[in-house]
């Protein structure tokens, strides 16, 4: 089963890009929402915590981000009131063992993705999802 | 004959008396009648006598000595003490001679004297005889006579016995020198010689050698000379000081420890005033006893740099009679620092009463210069294993991003089964790889900083500098109406790499432009300070700003940005670090979102 919207947080351009494109072939979700800036990601969720059927089933995060970066951004989703169950997934080219350790803290996030994102790793991340489901 | 006899007695005042038992019939002289004080012309009547002398046993001997005489014949001398008519108590000696006819005593004769004036003088020489006597045996100092002319020891008491180990037997007769060592014996003779020569009261510290051959320390007192019979006496009293020394000798031990100990010691009272100070102690402040008589340590020693807190917690400490261990920045005399590490422990009486402190430090200013260098290269060495992990995070994160995204490209190429398609993702990959050849551009840009941190620096006028940034930005400056206002004064010189300051002031200058705040008029003030090591040049912007609190950790790193700037490449800040550092300065920054942002460029003078 698929799902249904993904979130693509990441502030490199052509990785987003790269990265709308493989999910789109791997049909892995309906809908993609890219966020080349991890604030506006946040904005839009905060405007759509009542509207379940406009926030994302999946958030793919980088960590590495200008303004806010990926742990500064989970530090204020968690504080966001949306009920609905949400699997975000780190996406990073970080390979450093403090950000592996750091990511364990918090629960919302399902799994530590290293870069570069291939078919592979989409499909793992979709059979994560139903499992949780 | 008989007759000069009796003028010869009446001279002497000795009284003569006769009892004729014969015709039973007494007769006493003058001198008699005026010893019984009775008028020349009182005629005795036999047994008259008696009633003179004192009732009981003087009235009860004399009735015993006058019978024996008068029925068996014997004479005798005796002496009585008598009441005369006026009530006078005298002391009397009495002779009685018998005179016989036909083995019969037939006439008592006899002598009278008053002898009160000898009996007083004895009573009181056996009164004091017994005082010294008393004083002599019971004394706790042992005491021993000598003669002076031979220095024979002829009377001693049983304290001597005991002190010497002899018994009085054996002390009685002996030399007095035998009392002491060898190696004193002369000067002992010489003393006493000198004393009895002064004849002065006299006290001296030394020791006696005992029977067994014990030393013991003594105090030796000797009185004046006394004469009997033209011999000549020195009473000398010994004094058991043994306790005495030895207290003298762990109270000298301890004053030397103090006083010589390369520890400095104070004393002072429970106020905290100095009552006393040992030699390191004023050979480590240069201040002489005198004038830390009094004083309170913390106003004499402390100086600027001293540490405040430590000086605080030391006379709390103080106040509430605690002791305190503290390592303190002091001054000397010339005012020179030194590190001073001072342990302070009060001391308290029966009642639990602060009755001193006892400070105990010693300089420690190698230890703790060597702890602040070993510090310094500590602080270094973080600072370089910061830089490390920095550049491995560089290198795993800005390199892999690009080198998974080249990566994921060629993923997608090989899943398509269109050429055409395949044709359309090599500008995708053309993109990438120019990504990554900037990025390890750059890096190789900061190896090569960190490589030349000894590259040579040149004297550089900073206005001038200043002025021909300012013209190479002649176009942005303008663009953004930005004011440049700088109290940089023409001659002054910074030393400096000449490309690392150009890249710096220009990243500086571009950033205060690039994030001016749109709402007013941008402003950036640049001013200098003079500090001891250190040229300070600070760059005040009124721009956006931005927090600083959260982005501590980013500020400075590479490819970190925490503006949503388009053009904001997060190089400039982590290129101007290594610069600056390469030059061993140092760049710091406050920041404060919407009212602006300093940076303080730290340029190092030598």
């Amino acid at each position: 089963m698929t799902h249904k919207m993904t979130y693509i947080v990441d502030d490199d351009k052509l990785t987003s890009k790269l990265a709308c494109l493989l999910i789109s072939r791997a049909n892995f979700g309906e809908e993609i929402v890219s966020f080349l800036n991890p604030q506006l990601a946040l904005d839009t969720l905060m405007q759509n915590t009542k509207d379940h059927s406009n926030l994302p089933d999946v958030i793919l995060l980088d960590l590495n981000m200008p303004v806010l970066d990926g742990w500064q951004f989970l530090d204020e989703f968690i504080l966001l009131p949306i009920q609905k169950k949400i699997a975000i997934f780190i996406v990073t080219s970080s390979i450093d063992p403090t950000d592996i350790e750091m990511f364990k803290k918090y629960s919302v996030v399902k799994d530590y993705i290293m870069k570069p994102l291939t078919t592979e790793k989409l499909k793992a991340i979709a059979n994560k999802i139903e499992m949780i489901d | 004959m008989k007759n000069d006899y009796i003028r010869a007695a009446e001279a002497a005042k000795i009284g003569i008396w006769e009892i004729n038992l014969e015709y039973d019939s007494v007769s006493w002289d003058s001198v008699v009648k005026q010893i019984l004080e009775v008028p020349e012309g009182y005629i005795p009547l036999r047994g008259d006598a008696m009633r003179f002398f004192c009732e009981g046993p003087n009235r009860d001997r004399l009735a015993y000595f006058i019978n024996r005489a008068e029925n068996e014949g014997t004479s005798f001398e005796e002496k009585f003490q008598i009441n005369t008519s006026n009530q006078t108590l005298k002391y009397v000696e009495c002779v009685c001679q018998v005179e016989m006819k036909n083995d019969k005593p037939f006439r008592l004769l006899g002598t009278f004297q008053d002898i009160s004036k000898e009996q007083s003088l004895i009573n009181e020489l056996e009164l004091s005889a017994k005082k010294f006597s008393s004083v002599f045996s019971s004394a706790n100092d042992a005491i021993i006579m000598i003669d002076s002319l031979t220095g024979i020891i002829t009377d001693c008491n049983a304290r001597a016995q005991e002190l010497t180990g002899f018994s009085s037997e054996e002390l009685i007769g002996l030399h007095n020198s035998n009392l002491f060592p060898f190696e004193t014996r002369k000067e002992i003779r010489l003393f006493l010689t000198n004393q009895i020569k002064k004849d002065e009261y006299f006290v001296k510290d030394t020791q006696i050698i005992t029977k067994s051959g014990i030393l013991i320390p003594v105090e030796v007192a000797s009185g004046k000379k006394f004469v009997v019979n033209k011999q000549t006496f020195l009473v000398c009293f010994f004094r058991d000081i043994t306790e005495r020394k030895n207290v003298e000798t762990n109270m000298n031990m301890l004053s030397l420890v103090a006083s010589e100990t390369t520890d400095t010691i104070v004393i002072a009272n429970p106020k905290g005033e100095i009552e006393w100070a040992n030699n390191a102690f004023t050979k480590l402040t240069g201040f002489t006893l005198q004038e830390l008589y009094g004083k309170k340590p913390g106003r004499l020693l402390t100086g600027a740099e001293t540490d405040t807190e430590s000086t605080k917690k030391m006379s709390v400490a103080i106040k509430n009679h605690k002791g305190i261990n503290v390592i303190i920045l002091n001054y000397n005399k010339k005012r020179e620092k030194y590190w001073f590490e001072l342990n302070i422990t009060p001391v308290f009486d029966n009642q639990q009463n602060c009755i001193r402190f006892i400070g105990v430090g010693r300089d420690v200013t190698n230890h703790k210069e060597k702890e602040i260098e070993l510090q310094r290269i500590l602080e270094v060495t973080s600072a370089q294993n910061m830089k490390l992990v920095n550049f491995s995070h560089i290198v795993s994160h800005n390199i892999r991003s690009h080198t998974s995204n080249l990566q994921m490209i060629l993923d997608i190429i090989d899943n398509t089964a269109d050429d055409k398609e395949k044709l359309s993702y090599v500008d995708m990959f053309k993109e990438g790889t120019l990504k990554l050849s900037e990025t390890i551009e750059y890096l190789n840009e900061i190896i090569t900083i960190q490589k030349n941190s000894n590259i040579q620096k040149k004297s550089i006028y900073l206005k001038s500098e200043l002025e021909r940034i300012k013209t190479i930005l002649q176009q942005t400056i303008a663009n953004s109406q930005i004011q440049i206002i700088d109290t940089i004064p023409s001659d002054l010189i910074v030393p400096a790499v000449p490309a690392y300051l150009d890249s710096i002031l220009l990243n500086l200058l571009s950033n205060a432009i690039k994030y001016r705040c749109p709402d007013r008029q941008a402003t950036l003030e640049i001013t200098y300070e003079k500090l001891i090591e250190y040229t300070v040049i600070a760059f005040k912007d009124n721009g956006i700003g931005f927090n600083l609190e959260r982005n501590k950790h980013k500020i400075f790193g590479m490819y970190k940005t925490f503006h949503g700037n388009e053009d904001a490449k997060g190089i400039g800040l982590f290129l101007i670090k290594n610069q600056i550092e390469a030059m061993k300065g140092k760049i710091e920054v406050e920041s404060e979102e919407g009212v602006g942002t300093t940076f303080k460029l730290y340029l190092y003078d030598s």
